[in-house]
């Protein structure tokens, strides 16, 4: 299909449309990006820095003064953030999950192992209720 | 991607016809501590999974489950199909059958809807695993609840097999865990 | 000779061994031993259900069987079907 010399002219006209309202964008999203980087730019001052700028010190600096900024927000470089510093804190006491560990050993047969609904004789735990009147496989009848 | 197996997990070929032990069961298939909640929840949860190894998991975790949701499916299905009009009033299963027929349906053991507020996600490894092994924890709970309901040892024994899989996928979240808490710090996943 | 339903119990016994160990495989993928067994009974099953597949018809849909049986896949016993004791 041929395109007419009107044709065209409207193609261009969009395209500089489209281009135009991209590059509005562009710009908004620039402020955005400097607005968020200005904010952030305040952890540098004095206020802001871990002291010694060594993260191990956060630890001791947010013990002692958990108010500081630094504690509390996003730092742009992260070396100076003592908020993302709390992915090094360790406290001694938090619960934990504790599962012993299991050994690749003492496994049932593979007709028992169906019935006791595992391989790992270590964690077999069978529910010993009363009135069980078991002792038969089913798939035997 | 899933295929298909033809046959089931356990063998399932039950004698019974408790079928006031059917209206029970159906909670380990639609009913908040049931096998479609297991694997619903953990086929979910693995998308967002930051570890490999919890991707792995979950997903082969939640294939199983889904091998288990039949299995009750076929309990229930034995059990009910050979039933009388008069004998599932008398199991209290006449209001399933208004609305059911002699069909399955994912409800808990009264008739509630399953419901996605079964599950959860929260997007955080540390807490999706917790949900998790507490999740194994109820579903071996109610699976001895149903066997002190009954003296069947062919249903006895299917329960036992499923209990038994909860008790090991319980250590299996739990090891999963423990290799997080243990080789990484808590929140090295978070991408800010 | 097992007959079919004994053929399948013990695909199912095979089967299942391999889903525990899986399972154990996913957070222990480091173990050697689990590694050895595991590939062993793999390709176990594998016998069992191509012997299984050629006598009573696909296991698996989608083509993936090892033989393809379209009359077979959809008329064979599905598994909530009550065996009714069978020893068939």
């Amino acid at each position: 299909m041929l395109r007419g010399k009107d044709q065209k002219k409207e193609y261009k006209d969009e395209f500089k449309d489209i281009k135009e309202e991209l590059e509005d964008l562009m710009d908004e999203f620039k402020n955005k990006k400097n607005y968020k980087d200005n904010m952030m730019v305040s952890c540098k001052s004095s206020k802001g820095t871990c002291s010694q700028g060594k993260k191990s010190n956060c630890l001791e600096d947010c013990l002692n003064d958990p108010a500081k900024y630094s504690c509390n927000v996003f730092c742009k470089d992260t070396d100076e953030n003592c908020y993302e510093s709390y992915k090094l804190f360790n406290p001694p006491i938090y619960a934990k999950a504790h599962i012993q560990v299991q050994p690749y050993k003492n496994f049932f047969n593979l007709d028992d192992a169906i019935i006791a609904g595992t391989i790992f004789k270590d964690l077999y735990d069978p529910y010993c209720n009363s009135g069980y009147v078991g002792g038969k496989r089913s798939y035997d009848e | 991607m899933w295929y298909y197996v033809k046959t089931l997990q356990h063998p399932v070929n039950l004698k019974s016809t408790d079928l006031r032990m059917a209206k029970l069961l159906i909670t380990q298939y639609g009913g908040p501590d049931g096998e479609l909640s297991a694997a619903l929840r953990y086929l979910n949860q693995r998308y967002s999974m930051p570890t490999n190894k919890s991707k792995a998991l979950l997903t082969d975790i939640g294939t199983e489950e889904m091998a288990h949701v039949e299995i009750i499916a076929t309990m229930v299905h034995q059990i009910m199909e050979n039933a009388s009009i008069d004998e599932i009033k008398k199991a209290g299963l006449d209001g399933h059958y208004a609305d059911h027929g002699k069909a399955l349906f994912y409800t808990d053991a009264t008739g509630n809807p399953w419901t996605a507020t079964y599950i959860q996600a929260k997007g955080d490894i540390i807490a999706d695993l917790h949900e998790d092994m507490n999740a194994e924890q109820k579903a071996r709970v109610t699976y001895e609840w149903l066997m002190n309901l009954t003296d069947d040892a062919q249903i006895k024994e299917i329960l036992g097999f499923l209990r038994e899989r909860e008790v090991v996928h319980y250590q299996r979240f739990g090891e999963a865990l423990m290799d997080v808490q243990d080789n990484t710090k808590a929140r090295d996943f978070d991408i800010l | 000779m097992m007959n079919k339903h004994e053929h399948l119990l013990e695909i199912q016994k095979v089967q299942f061994a391999l889903v525990d160990l899986n399972l154990f495989l996913d957070t222990h993928p480091e173990s050697e031993g689990a590694k050895k067994d595991f590939a062993a009974l793999s390709s176990e099953l594998k016998r069992l259900i191509w012997d299984y597949e050629k006598k009573y018809g696909p296991l698996t849909n989608f083509g993936s069987a090892y033989f393809q049986n379209p009359d077979a896949w959809i008329n064979s016993p599905w598994p909530w079907e009550n065996e009714k004791g069978g020893k068939r």
